[in-house]
């Protein structure tokens, strides 16, 4: 079980090289060798979702992926959100709706609809926190770069992936129904609100996207 | 309806009062911790004890009925999840009065789907 091996993934566009056990999962990877404590471990056996991440993309639960698995993959955490201190419209709608209470679940639940969103062409608007300045880019603009912090979200800077999904996803169609939200909510656990701030939250994020006329 | 007597910040209360019915919805209808006869716990995941997800939850209203505490220099009384008091005894009476053509009704909480269908078989109280 000493065996090391080598990893080298990107995250919200630092490269890192790291050489973990076989067994580390990838949000141990995250939190203990880079120190992205931003992704929060709830149940760490994929049932509360508070550990979503993004790998390449695609939301996953890092308590349900080995580190190995990400070897040259794109991933990121909700510290790739915001660009320093200013929030990203759904950090913010999650604010103004009080969709979170003891915070601990949040992470998980803005990488979940960040992802839902983009599959929807729901990106943010051009210029927005959190989005790339060279679009459609596959590779990432402008970062910031530097440390984690290894406090909350206010992590590393700017620099986020572009969601490899969005680029093939289905044009915007009808705006996403409160029911749909709810179910896409549905997936992680939350002990504090109730959901009934989270669902208003991506509905209101995603209705102000499509009304900015977003891809 | 609430009352925490004077509301100082109403989306904190609200909050409190939502999750606080969401977790009475739980204790009412999934959430059971379950044990062997020989002690050995069953609900070590949270696929066993089930907590409400959104998809369990309905949009609920809150209203509140302020109610100024004497003994406090604002007129709050403090505000926990109360919400969680009243809930599981309405969701009971609820699935009560639902079942009342059936003869059948609970007097004791959670009541989880197996334990309703079983009785509605039976006519027996579980």
């Amino acid at each position: 079980v000493t065996d090391k091996h080598r990893v080298r993934l990107r995250v919200n566009g630092t490269e890192h090289e790291v050489l973990v056990e076989a067994r580390r999962t990838l949000a141990d990877l995250l939190r203990h060798d880079l120190g992205y404590t931003g992704t929060n471990l709830g149940c760490e056996h994929g049932i509360c979702g508070a550990c979503t991440v993004h790998l390449d993309g695609s939301p996953v639960r890092s308590c349900l992926v080995f580190g190995i698995q990400a070897d040259g993959t794109e991933v990121r955490t909700v510290e790739g959100l915001a660009a320093g201190e200013e929030l990203t419209d759904l950090q913010q709608a999650f604010s103004d709706h009080h969709a979170l209470q003891c915070g601990f679940c949040t992470p998980g639940f803005l990488m979940l609809a960040e992802a839902y969103l983009a599959e929807r062409g729901l990106v943010p608007a051009p210029g927005r926190a959190g989005l790339p300045s060279g679009a459609g880019q596959a590779g990432v603009a402008g970062s910031a770069g530097g440390q984690p912090s290894g406090e909350g979200v206010s992590g590393p800077g700017s620099g986020a992936g572009h969601e490899p999904g969005s680029a093939t996803a289905p044009g915007p169609a009808g705006a996403p129904t409160e029911a749909e939200i709810r179910e896409l909510v549905a997936s992680n656990l939350c002990r504090c609100t109730g959901y009934q701030g989270i669902v208003a939250a991506v509905l209101a994020t995603a209705q102000a996207r499509r009304a900015a006329g977003s891809r | 309806v609430e009352d925490c007597g004077a509301v100082i910040n109403p989306l904190i209360v609200d909050g409190q009062v939502l999750g606080g019915v969401t977790q009475g919805v739980g204790a009412a209808l999934s959430e059971r911790i379950c044990y062997a006869p020989d002690g050995q716990p069953l609900s070590t995941t949270l696929m066993d004890y089930l907590v409400p997800t959104a998809a369990e939850m309905c949009p609920v209203e809150v209203l509140h009925l302020q109610t100024p505490s004497r003994f406090s220099e604002s007129g709050a009384k403090g505000m926990g999840e109360g919400g969680m008091i009243g809930a599981p005894a309405t969701v009971l009476n609820a699935v009560n009065d639902a079942l009342t053509s059936t003869g059948v009704s609970f007097d004791h909480i959670p009541v989880l789907p197996g334990e309703l269908s079983a009785a509605l078989a039976g006519g027996d109280r579980p």
